[in-house]
């Protein structure tokens, strides 16, 4: 019952702050933005009850809704499932949805539609947490969908601006793409192994450390390759990454919830739920693997060159998820997921502490125009600092743990180049951040205009709560107690590869990258406080091009109007030869044919006697069946 | 009695071969009445008084009367029809008939009733009439009406229109 | 029966295939129209033969209808042609084809 109450309870909130919302629209009552943040406290509450039985063991909550659809012989049944890693997940979910919906109440409180915004931020967590305890892909998928369109929803949220609503379709449509992918894997998934539960698909089993044996089923590649695509969309991956850098055109919170910790890593917990499937194919694990390298590679590239701290922090995270879909690749199933819950709290704080920066300097979003709010807005920068040294892999914090993991097991392939890049990733990761931080926070505060350099102020507390409480666990997520990793760890299979890369251990490879990252970090330290950032001058090609993705997007756009031109061409040839030439020839053909007939009317009436006779001897002929 | 059936039937084909090959239009009416004359000797033999005594009356007396009067009125002229026609026509209507006499043929083959005895009161007047305006009075009616259509038509037909008023 | 059927429809049908064959000899109007009441009377005949060999009257109530119709048709085709007469048009039958095509 619990997990069924977990899961129920956002929607009823959403719901009723809707009906709230439809009823009167205008009038804004502060009210209900707090009980909704109760009900995902309460759900959080759950969250942990449910965790203390199941985290770790072999037990397992199940809740059965009941049977959904059946069509002939496939009878698909509706049901919840808790096991550890949807526990995980859960708790991550509901703790820091409910930071998000805090921090939201100071965040928009001059909205006037804030009833509106909460709604769909209810309806968001309920649809996450349909994903994450669902127990068959269907039902996945459902809350799958789901999370897109709150997403699109929430984007797209200040719609009068056709620019924003613009971003929250271009999200839909891109996850789409992978959606479509993703209804074919199920559809092969379901002809493959007869049922699209997670036990029939992929059994996470803690205590057999064997892989499941497919060796039977055909298809099990292309599942998995078409399962991926849908991650693709969801965890925006290259190409299907469009969306996301758009999607910061939404507010704040909704981009430290959604584009942050929650809905984007959905793709990653497919991964890692299905990764008996793809521990067993081993060429689409090679696949992601590759996706995953390029995207952390190219994303932390563009990211060097962002002037938007929104904008910046959004190709962190595509980077990031492409260090945690490389993981998935490589088989270290462990260390993505752990990666995710670490990367859910430096990252969710640092898109919370931008969202302070934001609505401390009224609105101003250009890192050139900022510089030394350390000064000024001591508790933001406190907490930036710690989410930023948590994401560059600072020795202790919680994401030098993740990434180390993530390191330790691509150095276990052997494979130098995968090493080496995903290395350099994680250094220009260093070095993008680094410069954001020296634009913002330290130096000096000339850049500033003066207008808005009077107005600067703290955020209230209500945001700084969640933004401290953050910090501490990204500070302390790697830890002992606090870490998820040993039950992680137990949950999947891991299987033994070759040998390390040059024989480094573990050890070896946390203080070689450690040390490289420190460098790095001071090195850029030092060039960007030092360099003189003038604002209006015209930027260098090289820039153009790295605030302009490299020139994907335009690329891909062009590509798809393109397509759609000649997609029409196409139709046009096809209607005007086929359709015409066909309705002509039709024509012509009924045509001849009367005009043969009119000409059996002679006028003359023997003739038609002659034809009467004949019609008549005809009848009578095979009347008689002679 | 048979060989006044016989008679009968010959002469009435030898009529209408009168009929067909006489060149005078009114030499053909006339010779189509005498073969209606035998004919209707022929029901009457065949146990159908009422409807050879009908025949004289109706076919021969009106119809054939009228179609008299109308070839005198139009005063046709030998001139004006040529016997037989020279074209292809002409020649294209002997299969047909060979087909028709060999699927009669076949007809006749076909193993006929043995003849039910009547009574001298089958085909009289009152037997006749019994049926026809018992069982079937609605088709009589209905051949009353195609009368009154009929007639109609050739009044309307034959009436004088503004452009011939002389 | 007097005669066999047999023979009475015999009768009947080389009484139909002269006025068949006159039908389509003959080129004016009038003489055509003799020709098919030729034709109607043979299939009179064939009626009342059958009528008589399996004793029911219904035959008699045919020929009886179709002498009437036939003195329907007569009258009509006999006006038309003396409308074509008036109005100074041929009778030969092919010269009156307007209805061709």
């Amino acid at each position: 019952m619990p997990l069924l109450w977990m899961t129920l309870l956002p929607f009823l909130g959403s719901i009723a702050l809707g009906t709230r919302y439809i009823i009167a629209p205008q009038k804004k009552n502060m009210l209900y933005p707090v009980l909704s943040c109760l009900v995902l406290l309460v759900s959080f509450v759950l969250a942990i009850g449910m965790a203390f039985s199941v985290l770790g063991s072999e037990e397992v909550i199940v809740f059965d809704i009941g049977s959904w659809m059946s069509a002939g012989t496939y009878n698909f049944r509706a049901r919840l499932y808790l096991d550890s890693l949807s526990s995980i997940l859960t708790l991550l979910v509901t703790g820091i949805g409910f930071l998000v919906h805090l921090y939201s109440l100071g965040y928009m409180h001059e909205d006037p539609k804030v009833i509106k915004y909460f709604s769909y931020l209810n309806l968001f967590c309920g649809f996450m947490l349909v994903l994450i305890t669902a127990s068959s892909l269907p039902l996945l998928f459902v809350g799958w969908e789901g999370v897109g369109l709150c997403s699109f929803l929430l984007i797209g949220f200040w719609y009068q601006d056709q620019e924003k609503s613009f971003a929250g379709r271009k999200a839909f449509i891109v996850n789409r793409i992978g959606d479509a992918a993703f209804i074919l894997a199920m559809a092969l998934a379901l002809h493959a192994f007869g049922s699209l539960e997670f036990s029939a698909i992929s059994p996470i089993a803690s205590v057999t450390h064997e892989h499941f044996a497919y060796h039977s089923i055909g298809n099990i590649e292309w599942i998995a390759i078409l399962l991926f695509i849908g991650c693709m969309g969801k965890s925006a991956q290259f190409p299907l990454y469009l969306w996301l850098p758009d999607a910061m055109a939404g507010p704040t919170p909704v981009s430290a919830l959604i584009h942050a910790a929650t809905m984007v890593t959905a793709g990653v917990y497919v991964l890692g739920r299905c990764s008996a499937l793809y521990a067993s194919a081993p060429m689409a694990s090679h696949i992601v693997t590759i996706v995953g390298i390029f995207t952390a590679f190219f994303a932390a590239t563009v990211a060097i060159f962002q002037n938007d701290i929104k904008k910046v922090l959004a190709y962190s995270t595509v980077s990031q998820l492409g260090f945690m879909v490389l993981a998935m690749g490589v088989g270290a199933y462990a260390a993505g997921i752990f990666h995710l819950v670490t990367h859910a709290y430096f990252k969710g704080l640092l898109f919370l502490g931008a969202g302070s920066v934001i609505h401390g300097m009224h609105h101003e979003q250009d890192i050139r125009r900022m510089g030394g709010l350390k000064s000024r807005m001591v508790a933001t920068t406190v907490t930036f600092m710690i989410g930023y040294l948590a994401i560059i892999g600072f020795p202790l914090m919680s994401g030098f743990f993740s990434k180390d993991h993530i390191l330790h097991h691509v150095s276990l392939t052997g494979n130098a180049w995968y090493f080496i890049i995903v290395l350099l990733s994680a250094l220009l990761t260093a070095l993008y951040m680094t410069r954001l931080i020296a634009l913002v926070f330290l130096g000096s505060n000339t850049r500033i205009s003066l207008v808005k350099a009077q107005k600067i102020h703290e955020s209230p507390n209500v945001m700084l709560i969640p933004l401290w409480i953050l910090a501490f666990l990204s500070i302390v997520g790697g830890w002992k107690f606090f870490s998820f990793y040993p039950v992680l760890e137990k949950l999947f299979p891991t299987h033994a590869h070759g040998h390390a890369l040059w024989h480094m251990t573990e050890t070896s490879v946390a203080i070689i990258s450690s040390v490289l990252v420190l460098l790095v970090a001071g090195f850029s330290m030092r060039y960007f406080l030092k360099a003189p950032v003038v604002i209006d001058k015209t930027p260098s090609s090289l820039e153009i091009a790295g605030q302009r993705q490299w020139y994907v997007d335009e690329s891909l756009m062009q590509f798809g109007r393109y397509a759609m031109a000649s997609l029409s061409k196409i139709s046009n040839f096809i209607e005007k030869i086929i359709v015409d030439g066909l309705i002509g020839n039709i024509k012509f053909v009924v045509m001849s044919f009367a005009r043969g007939l009119s000409a059996m009317v002679t006028g003359i009436p023997q003739s038609y006697v002659f034809f009467l006779l004949l019609g008549i001897v005809f009848i009578i002929y095979f009347s008689i069946g002679m | 009695m048979e060989y006044l059936f016989y008679t009968f039937s010959g002469l009435a084909i030898l009529f209408s071969l009168g009929v067909v090959f006489a060149r005078n239009p009114i030499y053909s009416g006339l010779s189509l009445v005498t073969t209606l004359f035998f004919v209707s000797g022929i029901f009457v033999l065949l146990h159908a008084p009422f409807i050879g005594v009908l025949q004289i009356l109706v076919y021969t007396g009106a119809i054939m009367v009228l179609f008299l009067y109308v070839m005198m009125l139009l005063n046709i002229q030998e001139e004006q029809i040529v016997g037989t026609r020279k074209h292809l026509m002409k020649w294209m209507h002997l299969p047909l008939i060979v087909v028709i006499f060999f699927i009669f043929k076949s007809l006749i083959l076909v193993p006929t009733f043995s003849d039910i005895p009547v009574d001298e009161k089958f085909g009289s007047v009152f037997n006749v009439g019994e049926s026809l305006l018992g069982s079937y009075v609605l088709v009589f009616e209905i051949a009353s009406i195609v009368l009154l259509a009929a007639m109609i038509g050739v009044v309307v037909l034959t009436k004088k229109t503004q452009k011939e008023k002389p | 029966m007097i005669v066999p059927l047999d023979h009475v429809l015999l009768v009947s049908f080389a009484l139909f295939l002269i006025g068949l064959v006159g039908l389509f000899l003959r080129k004016d109007a009038l003489t055509i129209f003799l020709c098919v009441e030729l034709l109607l009377n043979a299939a009179n005949v064939a009626f009342v033969g059958v009528a008589r060999s399996i004793g029911d009257v219904t035959g008699h109530v045919v020929v009886l209808i179709v002498i009437a119709v036939a003195a329907a048709e007569a009258a009509i085709g006999l006006s038309i042609v003396i409308r074509l007469h008036q109005n100074k048009k041929p009778l030969e039958v092919q010269k009156l084809n307007e209805l061709k095509g």
